[in-house]
């Protein structure tokens, strides 16, 4: 008896070890941190995004020089400074207006691929407008799938109707 | 000698602590510029205020139009002439907001602290502490890991990666201004990246005021149904 219980709790110490060992291998692998990583945080050149705006460097000027002007107002005075620029607001981290998930628009999600494209741009993009749109292409999909639907059974009763007569 | 240091120590602690913990509001001239992808610009200014008592982040924006965008919970309105044009919902809610982390003095770990994400590793290289913060482990949940650097308690850059360990975003902290208690980065540059291609954008702050005393209508726009 005596030995049964000592072979048991040797096993459960086997068990056990092992099984720690296990869960120190995967949570070092998933949690350090690569010298890919600690590059990517730390050696990032700034002077690529400087230059991403270097063609609105005269509207800044003219915008710091001419508070509370509008879009419409420069548009009238000098609508060269507005080229390339869009005239709709945009808030700080919000999503970029062109945010898409894959590049795909979100439309074509929900059109081509019903209400799981619909869920996934829901659950990636978290855009209320985005989600809209891509509702919106479930609903026309659907309309087409109808109205398709329709004539074919529509054309198939009228070819019945011929035969009858 | 001992017990004096400790005692002052102590004190000074406590002072601190009440200094920063006293600022709870917010003001400051913002400026948010945006290349998307197609190599087309947005740029917005106005004013941004705050106030983490009450929660909500009010932007009066005078370029490109004179409008305000009032963020309360998970719902943004905008307004054009004192009317409700529209409401969208959000998914970041004025408590996760930057403006709360820099009242809050928790900028330097970005809020992660107070999120369902949790430090898994810290590196030192130079003067640069870098952590690695774990996604929760949730099925639905979109972003994977985030790796954050800070230097002298100051946030410095920010990686967000997928569920994958693609990078989806890389943010950039700097030009700080130390202001009753609080640390203010006065710039943030983030590039945001899709496949093959990158959006950037740039945050710069401006006249930044703590504590402003009265105008507390300004700080507590009363949103209205449409």
């Amino acid at each position: 008896m005596k030995q049964t219980i000592l072979k048991s709790f040797s096993l459960f110490l086997a068990v056990l070890m092992f099984s720690f060992q296990t869960f120190a291998f995967s949570t070092k692998t998933s949690t350090a941190i690569t010298e890919n990583e600690i590059q990517s945080v730390i050696g990032f050149d700034e002077s690529e995004i400087y230059t991403a705006f270097a063609e609105v460097s005269d509207l800044d000027q003219y915008l710091a020089q001419n508070e509370g002007v509008t879009y419409t107002d420069i548009d009238q005075e000098n609508s060269t400074l507005l080229n390339g620029i869009s005239s709709s607001t945009t808030l700080p981290f919000s999503a970029s207006s062109d945010e898409l998930v894959l590049g795909i628009p979100s439309f074509f999600w929900g059109c081509v691929f019903g209400w799981v494209g619909l869920l996934v741009v829901y659950l990636v993009l978290e855009n209320k407008e985005q989600t809209k749109k891509a509702l919106y292409g479930c609903i026309a999909s659907t309309v087409v799938g109808v109205v398709l639907y329709v004539a074919v059974f529509a054309a198939a009763a009228t070819t019945t109707t011929a035969y009858t007569y | 000698m001992a017990k004096k240091f400790l005692f002052i120590s102590f004190f000074c602690i406590l002072f601190i602590g009440a200094y920063s913990q006293s600022s709870y509001r917010l003001k400051a001239d913002i400026t948010i510029k945006i290349r998307n992808r197609d190599s087309t610009f947005q740029y917005t200014k106005g004013v941004v205020r705050y106030d983490r008592n009450i929660k909500k982040v009010i932007y009066s924006i005078s370029f490109p139009q004179k409008e305000i965008y009032v963020s309360a919970d998970t719902t943004i309105f905008k307004y054009q002439n004192e009317k409700l044009i529209s409401k969208q919902g959000s998914p970041l809610k004025p408590e996760f907001s930057i403006f709360h982390f820099m009242l809050n003095n928790d900028i330097s770990d970005f809020g992660l602290r107070n999120s369902s994400y949790k430090a898994t590793n810290v590196e030192k290289t130079d003067d640069m502490i870098i952590t690695k913060w774990t996604a929760p482990i949730t099925p639905n949940f979109p972003l994977g890991n985030i790796i954050v650097s800070s230097k002298n308690k100051r946030l410095q850059s920010v990686v967000i990666q997928d569920k994958k360990g693609v990078i989806l975003s890389r943010q950039i902290f700097k030009k700080y201004t130390f202001i009753n208690g609080i640390e203010i980065p006065t710039e943030i540059l983030a590039v945001n990246y899709f496949g093959g291609s990158k959006s950037y954008q740039i945050i710069q702050f401006d006249k930044i005021l703590v504590n402003e005393t009265g105008h507390d209508s300004d700080y507590n726009f009363v949103t209205e149904k449409k």
